[in-house]
């Protein structure tokens, strides 16, 4: 059981990094718009690319 | 002053040494940091010299001294705070009327404003921050809210400007800054962040903690080698820490205020609570025999915390409702130049009289008129309405409402900061700083339950150490926790906030704090006729002919004399006309107050009171239309040539959308309904029998009018006044509620408790619902956490509740509640 006095201590530092990591996100405002990550997965960032690519012919007309 | 100021001080010193932590050097008397000049800024008082670290606390203590604030001393319970090198041009821009938009607010030959002042920390502040203000040439008054951290002035601003007051703020030590939307919401969002950080902290080591506990508890049971037994418990201590020093700093801190203030917060129980099981605790692992309560600690702050973050969040909700209506409002504007170019300017740098362009899709940013143009709106976010209404030359359109269909150009009448929408945010904002009385009740109950619970727990602890009980500590920690009436001071103001929330979405404003709960005990209602029942607008009833022509000649030439004129009855009548072309009229004359006369097709016509008509044919007044005029509802117009009338026009005041609902519904409620009304009591009769109203009063003064209340009043009713703003105003003022039909009145100078946006009558009784709602909702919390705690409390007292349950019993109970006012954010 001798292995616990290093495993506990062990837990005890992954505690504190992800404290710490936690407190990071926090300020960096992570958690400041918990909805809108969620949405913005569905929308396609090539949309206005597309858009883009379909006026030029008509630019050219 | 001096002698209360030597007394003071006596206990000002003690304090002074508590707060200056670091022992090198003497602290210095204001800010508490040590002073590393020992002699150079000092003064000298009847009890001896003082020193400061620097000259600018010394310039703050001669100010507070040489005011005679010396009190300020005695009552803080904080250093106060290093004043920095100020300089009076920093705050020049202040005074800039153009920057004031938004946030002073001129009433009479006063200015208000709110400012939100940083570096508040204790009772103390309030009370020199106000003191401070109210000796400063001009300031009527100065008020500070301790809990938003908000300071409210009224000051004339011909003797004192923005900067005098920011830099009298600034001298004592404080910040200042103008209070603004964007302010407050870097305020709030700062606090959720705040508040998340010590959330996570406490779930993280918490976790942490309860393995181990976990591991100590089979080890009670199955056995445990004691050395292994010492060294988890001292890891649970470095675990717990944080816990108790950082996640549960709030709770010491509002505890402590309680005590400063004597008005003692759930915050006391809670702090006491931790305190006790820390400490027991730690003298457990520390002499290595007794029970430790690391688990209930860290279970205890966690799920209090996260209760915090959920009323937060919901309290944020019932103020984003509000901050949505702001938000709409863009931040540009396309202003047409003289020579009708364009160029595009900051919203808030637009004023009255300038003419901006607004195309389709774009919302209005400031209240206006159309001088070009037509088009349709969606006026939902002020009204409520969903249809988008039609808006041509010459109408109004409001600030916040978004243009559907087609550019027009829109003359501003209402700089941003001064538009309906404006008015109405800030009056709404000032009801949810003020508290309706059953919520001051709550917390006045809550304020006894606290030192109960805390007068219990020690009773317990004392007989428990008395009887030689060995379970006397977590019994006294559960008293203490599962006690806690969170719940019961959550339980009312989370549902009104979720109520007044609801109803700014159907466009009914909360303008006064009471009167969500006065709206729930109306039983009689009374209502003004002319702008609340009706739209003020007058629509063509119908046509009688009395001679030759048939109806649609007679309204084509009526149509075509009105042509010229800016009566109100132009409008109905032209619009009835429709589009067919009208006669050319000639020699046309205006009568001020009785009608119109012109030449059409060659002959004389009169438009007007049938005593105008009659009048051209020798004073015969003809009988058809005297006998209408009896009956008639609205008003009569007659046409008429030189041979006699022939035809006459009445009309009627237009009802508003849901008038008939609404009375309906207020009848079979059983509340009792009057019409009082300073219109000509046929019209007001006629009104009152559509709408089925039946004690009608036309031809009121409003003296009369109040004086109607009055009698209402002294029957024991309970009145609301349902008025259109300015010419009610009285009325509005007397009656219990008074509710405002505002669509381009000035509210600021309404005396409404409610404010209704909406063209829809109707949602006075959805208010009346939801208001209900909202108080079988604050009903059944309030029920639910006096049950909780009638419940909880002997089982505490017997002992059968440890510490880690009565945690999450308080904790459920609070959830509880604010998941009860969260339906009412619902539909």
């Amino acid at each position: 059981m001798e292995i616990i006095y290093l495993l506990i201590p062990l837990s005890i530092v992954l505690v504190a990094a992800i404290v710490g990591v936690f407190l990071w996100s926090v300020r960096s405002g992570q958690f400041d718009d918990l909805k809108g990550p969620a949405h913005r997965i569905l929308m396609d960032d090539d949309a206005p690319a597309r858009k883009n690519a379909s006026q030029d012919p008509s630019a050219a007309d | 002053m001096s002698t209360t100021g030597r007394s003071n001080l006596n206990i000002a010193v003690p304090l002074r040494e508590d707060a200056g932590d670091s022992p090198p050097g003497i602290p210095c008397f204001h800010c508490g940091l040590p002073v590393t000049t020992a002699g150079e800024f000092q003064t000298r008082t009847e009890d001896g010299g003082r020193e400061f670290c620097c000259a600018g606390c010394l310039a703050v203590s001669e100010v507070i001294s040489a005011g005679g604030m010396e009190r300020y001393y005695a009552l803080r319970d904080a250093p106060g705070n290093r004043p920095e090198a100020v300089d009076r041009q920093q705050f020049l821009v202040y005074d800039n009327p153009r920057l004031q938009q938004g946030w002073l607010i001129r009433k009479d030959q006063f200015a208000e404003a709110e400012f939100l002042v940083d570096g508040i920390a204790c009772a103390a502040c309030v009370w020199l921050i106000e003191s401070w203000l109210a000796r400063l040439p001009g300031v009527e008054s100065a008020d500070v809210n301790f809990s938003t951290h908000r300071l409210g002035v009224r000051w004339d601003p011909s003797l004192a400007g923005v900067s005098d007051l920011l830099l009298a703020v600034h001298r004592v030590g404080y910040r200042a800054l103008p209070y603004t939307r964007e302010a407050r919401r870097s305020l709030e969002e700062h606090r959720r962040r705040e508040l998340l950080k010590r959330l996570g902290v406490a779930a993280a080591l918490g976790m942490q903690v309860m393995v181990i506990s976990v591991a100590l508890y089979a080890g009670d049971w199955f056995g445990i080698e004691p050395a292994l037994a010492d060294f988890l418990r001292r890891v649970n201590l470095l675990l717990v820490l944080p816990i108790v020093g950082y996640s549960a700093q709030p709770f010491f801190h509002g505890a402590w205020r309680g005590i400063r203030t004597r008005s003692p917060g759930m915050d006391l129980p809670v702090s006491l609570g931790i305190a006790l099981a820390f400490a027991g605790s730690l003298w457990a692992t520390v002499s290595g025999g007794g029970d430790v309560y690391y688990d209930s600690i860290a279970m205890f702050v966690f799920f209090l915390l996260g209760a915090r973050y959920l009323e937060l969040g919901a309290r944020l909700n019932g103020a984003r409702a509000m901050d949505s209506l702001a938000a709409v409002v863009p931040g540009t504007a396309r202003r047409r130049r003289d020579d009708n170019t364009l160029e595009t300017v900051p919203a808030a740098e637009t004023a009255a009289g300038e003419r901006l362009l607004v195309r389709a899709g774009e919302v209005v940013p400031a209240d206006g008129v159309i001088d070009d143009g037509a088009s349709s709106f969606d006026e939902s976010l002020m009204t409520g309405e969903d249809r988008p209404v039609s808006r041509g030359v010459g109408d109004p359109v409001m600030a916040g409402s978004v243009n559907v269909s087609q550019p027009v150009t829109v003359t501003i009448t209402a700089r941003p900061g001064a538009t309906v929408l404006d008015s109405i945010l800030r009056l709404a904002e000032r009801a949810h700083a003020d508290k309706p009385r059953i919520s001051r009740l709550a917390e006045r109950v809550s304020r006894w339950f606290v030192v109960g619970v805390v007068m219990l727990a020690a009773a317990v602890a004392g007989l428990g150490l008395w009887l030689g009980n060995p379970a006397w500590l977590p019994t006294t920690i559960a008293v203490l926790v599962v006690t806690c009436p969170c719940a019961l001071s959550l339980a009312t103001p989370l549902a009104l906030h979720a109520g007044i929330g609801n109803l700014v979405r159907r466009g009914v404003h909360v303008v006064r704090g009471h009167a969500l709960e006065t709206l729930n005990r109306v039983d009689h209602v009374v209502f003004d006729k002319t702008g609340t029942l009706t739209h003020a607008e007058m629509a063509l009833e119908g046509i009688t002919t009395h001679g030759h022509l048939d109806s649609g000649e007679a309204l084509r030439i009526a149509a075509a004399l009105e042509q010229g004129a800016s009566h109100p009855l132009a409008r109905p009548l032209l619009e009835a006309a429709g589009d067919a072309p009208l006669p050319r009229v000639t020699d046309f004359a205006n009568v001020p107050g009785q009608g119109v006369r012109g030449r059409v097709d060659g002959k004389d016509y009169r438009l007007g009171t049938a005593e105008f008509v009659a009048e051209s044919m020798g004073g015969l007044s003809p009988d058809g239309a005297a006998a209408d005029r009896t009956d008639a509802a609205g008003l009569l117009v007659t046409l008429g040539e030189a041979s006699g009338p022939v035809a006459t026009f009445s009309f009627r005041d237009e009802l508003r959308a849901g008038a008939h609902g609404l009375v309906k519904r207020m009848r079979s409620e059983g509340m009792g309904i009057s019409l009082l009304s300073g219109d000509r009591p046929c019209a007001v009769d006629a009104i009152a029998r559509d709408v089925g109203i039946g004690d009608a009063r036309g031809g009121c003064l409003p003296g009369q009018k109040l004086a109607a209340l009055d009698n209402l009043i002294g029957d024991g009713r309970v009145v609301a006044m349902v008025g259109d703003g300015i010419n009610d105003a009285p009325a509005l003022a007397r009656a219990h509620l008074g509710v405002a039909m505002a669509r381009n009145v000035n509210l600021a100078s309404a005396s409404a408790d409610m404010v209704i946006t909406a063209d829809d009558l109707e949602v006075l009784g959805d208010a009346r619902y939801v208001a209900r709602r909202t108080f079988r909702i604050i009903r059944q919390n309030i029920a639910w956490a006096l049950a909780y705690n009638i419940l909880a409390v002997p089982a505490a007292l017997a002992g059968m509740v440890p510490p880690w349950l009565a945690g999450i019993g308080m904790s459920l109970s609070s959830v509880v509640v604010v998941l009860n006012a969260a339906r009412l954010t619902r539909d």
